[in-house]
């Protein structure tokens, strides 16, 4: 319902296309949005995987001074989103790249703000060694490198290629860095076509290109086989004195130019902001209020799911694709419904529905990932036929899911509520599309104070962010730690 | 053709290999028998060059193997507990790793050759998630057996599967490796097993060989209780050499034993030992019974002291607590 409804309303608003404008964006921006969205995303996509991928390799399999806290510094730039590195480099460097804001620019910092995707993929695919396999390959008589060409490479490659897909679709939903440095991709061309053009009808056809694009990726992700094997943990080897230097100097050269000089920045540009104090409170209100009510919506949401997937097989695979919808879309989709209630004169309903409802309702849409995956590693825990056994002590439903289930779940909801809160701060397109009239959220303010320049004042909702999105991070490492 | 002497291995303060002295000829298949831990996969995996040994000798036909020559050049192959088959690999090309040094046309003959023995010509496109537990295990086999090694070494290679399927790749396994000609050392916990598998067993207790010899000796010539109670319900009653070494269970004449030492003694009784026979003057009470489908085992008390098992055909049912005649007919005096 949540996924149906607003795509077969954007379906039938596509029809309603002004033809004028949808032909100018044929003629004079298609060509554009096809070459920037899925050449650059792929040129993005390609260095990310490499880049991650190979510090995922490094960490996995080699031991080198350091590697602990670069264990955890390589990934920390998914703390920081990549509208707010665009803010960061274009304010760092505002003489000539707030003029030039050249693609190559946008192209580098994606692929390293992104690249811990791959990492992250990479070390798991990498830390755990098939040992059979590999007793057998000795046997075999394959040297070190075969066995790394034919047998452990085509084994991490599936996880490898998830990551490029992730990057790619991170890189397609991405709105306010292609928005700052200027570029025509999907995204930014559907914003255009609403806020600017005032096409809605043209802004939901291209939203169902960019669905049709998303499809096609999804598509191709899906038929990617991923191979089980029994695995250990990988003993590390030790590395010489002239590579643990090299690695530890190309590490913080990176570590530097992607956290700790954006955060460093942040924090000295924020410090000399004016009125401190009282923009400080406002963010803190603002961000707290959404979040907590998305989190509460969500916690709703993740008990209705756990006991839909105990019937229904097919919620597991439902719940990836709201992540891998651009935000953009989301806004359009969820906007359409509203305006055919206006439409139609049902007023009250759409003023119920209207205004936050909307940007709820798609930030719910695309963090149902966020919400099922710690619900789901809880519910991986139960065995099938649980309920059936419990069923047996306990008649009555409610208690049974007071006492048994909830106490089971309960920790996968919390986890899955504060990571949708974090989720929220930072989510740029869905609410800068349908907020109501006055509200503002961090990154909506990031992105509003960047277009006016005011840097010092733009670093205070970012340093908020990335604040958020450390917490966020440290709880998705401790929590993967712990499940490996 | 393999010649263990005296090897030990210990991991940490844990001896798990103890003096350890095997052999096998040329085209035989041994079993190395004993519960977890017991330390047979150890054995095998020191074979296989995948462990490095404490100390001993070991030789692989006339030549002395160090711990230093690498596992692939001691011309062995190992079929792994859970078949170690790569999965991003199909029948064919899982098969064609282990002879990739072949010329082509060399090598597709083999993977013809080792699959149709296999039985798996029609699945050679196959990928392992694609065929069945007794597929993945000949496929499995097939591999090991394609670079022509001179001693296959499997480890508990029947374990996952289920007990119908696992008898008859016993019987399949056996029958293939005696056509090719190839010595085999078989690690497995199942006593079923190593009787369908082996030309000889060891069986081993915490890190020691306890006695090597074929099937039939192990369950009829048992060299120790430990031996013969591994090897089946085995009761042991006390008897009395006389002079004549004939041995007695009190007034009953059970046979003769020349050599055997006079005077009080314990007589190993397996269940086959014990026949149910109607017409005969001696009875024992039936104090417990188990239904075997073809059989009871009936638990047996003989005249207030003895206690002993027997296999008797099903049809003969009897109630627990009731008498029934029964005679000794035991071919193999075994005295401890």
């Amino acid at each position: 319902m949540m996924f149906t409804i607003p795509i077969l309303f954007l379906a039938v608003q596509s029809f309603s296309a002004e033809y004028e404008v949808w032909d100018a964006f044929i003629d004079y921006q298609f060509s554009a949005v096809l070459w920037q969205t899925f050449v650059y995303g792929g040129l993005v996509a390609t260095l990310a995987t490499c880049i991650g991928g190979t510090w995922g390799f490094i960490c996995a399999r080699y031991d080198f001074y350091g590697r602990r806290l670069w264990q955890w510094l390589i990934p920390a730039p998914l703390a920081i989103p990549v509208y707010v590195y665009a803010f960061i480099y274009l304010a760092m460097w505002n003489s000539w790249v707030e003029q030039t804001r050249p693609a190559w620019l946008l192209i580098t910092l994606f692929s390293f703000a992104a690249s811990p995707y791959a990492y992250l993929l990479s070390f798991q695919a990498f830390s755990h060694e098939p040992k059979d396999l590999a007793e057998s390959s000795a046997i075999m008589g394959l040297s070190r490198f075969e066995y790394l060409r034919l047998v452990r490479w085509p084994l991490a490659k599936p996880l490898l290629l998830a990551a490029f897909f992730v990057i790619l679709t991170e890189f397609i939903a991405d709105f306010g860095a292609a928005e700052m440095f200027g570029l025509t991709t999907f995204s930014t061309a559907i914003y255009k076509l609403w806020s600017a053009y005032m096409s809605f009808g043209t802004a939901a056809l291209v939203s169902m290109l960019l669905l049709l694009s998303i499809m096609i990726i999804l598509f191709v992700q899906s038929k990617i086989k991923n191979h089980s094997y029994n695995a250990t943990t990988y003993q590390r080897r030790k590395l010489s004195l002239s590579s643990n230097l090299l690695i530890n100097i190309i590490a913080l050269i990176q570590s530097f130019a992607t956290f700790i000089a954006p955060v460093a920045w942040l924090v000295w540009m924020a410090s000399g902001a004016e009125n401190i104090s009282d923009s400080w409170q406002t963010f803190i209100t603002t961000a707290s209020l959404s979040g907590s009510f998305a989190a509460i919506i969500t916690i709703i949401i993740s008990l209705i799911i756990f006991v839909l997937s105990r019937k229904e097989r097919f919620i597991p695979a439902i719940m990836q694709f709201g992540y891998a919808l651009p935000g953009t879309l989301l806004a359009v989709a969820v906007t359409v419904p509203f305006f055919y209630l206006q439409r139609f004169g049902l007023t009250f309903l759409s003023g119920v529905l209207g205004g936050i409802a909307l940007m709820f309702l798609a930030w719910s849409i695309r963090f149902l990932k966020v919400i099922w995956e710690p619900i789901a590693k809880n519910r991986a825990r139960l065995p099938d036929n649980i309920e059936e056994a419990a069923r047996l002590y306990e008649p009555n439903y409610l208690i049974r899911w007071t006492r048994l289930f909830f106490p089971l779940i309960k920790g996968g909801m919390l986890s899955a509520g504060l990571l949708v809160f974090l989720e929220t701060a930072k989510e740029l397109p869905i609410a800068l599309l349908t907020r109501p009239i006055g509200m503002s959220t961090l990154s909506i303010k990031t992105f509003e104070y960047t277009a006016e320049s005011q840097w010092d004042m733009a670093a205070i909702p970012a340093l908020l962010i990335v604040i958020l999105g450390t917490l966020g991070l440290l709880m998705l490492l401790r929590q993967g730690k712990n499940d490996a | 053709m393999l010649k263990i002497h005296q090897l030990s291995k210990s991991f940490g303060a844990t001896q798990v290999l103890n003096n350890i002295e095997l052999q096998l000829k040329q085209g035989d298949i041994g079993v190395l028998l004993g519960t977890s831990g017991s330390g047979k996969t150890t054995l095998l995996r020191i074979i296989a060059g995948l462990e490095n040994r404490d100390h001993g000798e070991l030789i692989l036909n006339g030549e002395v193997i160090t711990d230093q020559l690498s596992p692939s050049k001691r011309h062995i192959s190992f079929l792994f507990q859970n078949f170690a088959l790569f999965p991003h690999l199909n029948a064919a090309d899982n098969v064609a790793l282990a002879i990739r040094k072949l010329p082509e046309a060399q090598k597709k003959q083999r993977i013809n050759e080792v699959l149709a023995i296999c039985d798996l010509s029609d699945f050679k496109t196959r990928f392992p998630h694609q065929l069945s537990g007794g597929q993945q295990q000949r496929l499995a086999l097939a591999r090991a057996l394609a670079p022509r090694p001179q001693l296959l070494l499997m480890d508990e290679p029947f374990s996952g599967l289920d007990p119908e399927l696992r008898l008859r790749l016993c019987q399949e396994v056996r029958i293939l490796l005696k056509a090719q000609g190839v010595s085999a050392l078989v690690v497995t916990h199942q006593i079923d097993e190593a009787y369908d598998l082996g030309d000889q067993v060891s069986l081993l207790d915490e890190g020691r060989i306890i006695q090597t010899s074929t099937p039939y000796d192990m369950y009829h010539r048992p060299s120790t209780p430990f031996v013969a109670k591994y090897f089946d319900r085995a009761c042991y009653v006390d008897v009395d050499v006389d002079n004549d070494f004939e041995i007695k269970i009190e007034d009953i004449k059970i046979g003769k034993r020349i050599g055997a030492r006079v005077g009080a003694a314990k007589l190993l009784l397996r269940p086959d030992d014990i026949i149910h026979d109607d017409h005969s003057s001696l009875h024992a009470k039936v104090l417990e019974k188990n239904f075997r489908g073809a059989n009871f085992l009936y638990a047996l008390e003989f005249r207030k002291k003895h206690l002993f098992y027997a296999t008797v055909p099903s049809h003969h049912n009897h109630a627990i607590g009731s008498d029934i005649g029964i005679r000794f007919d035991v071919e193999h005096l075994l005295l401890f």
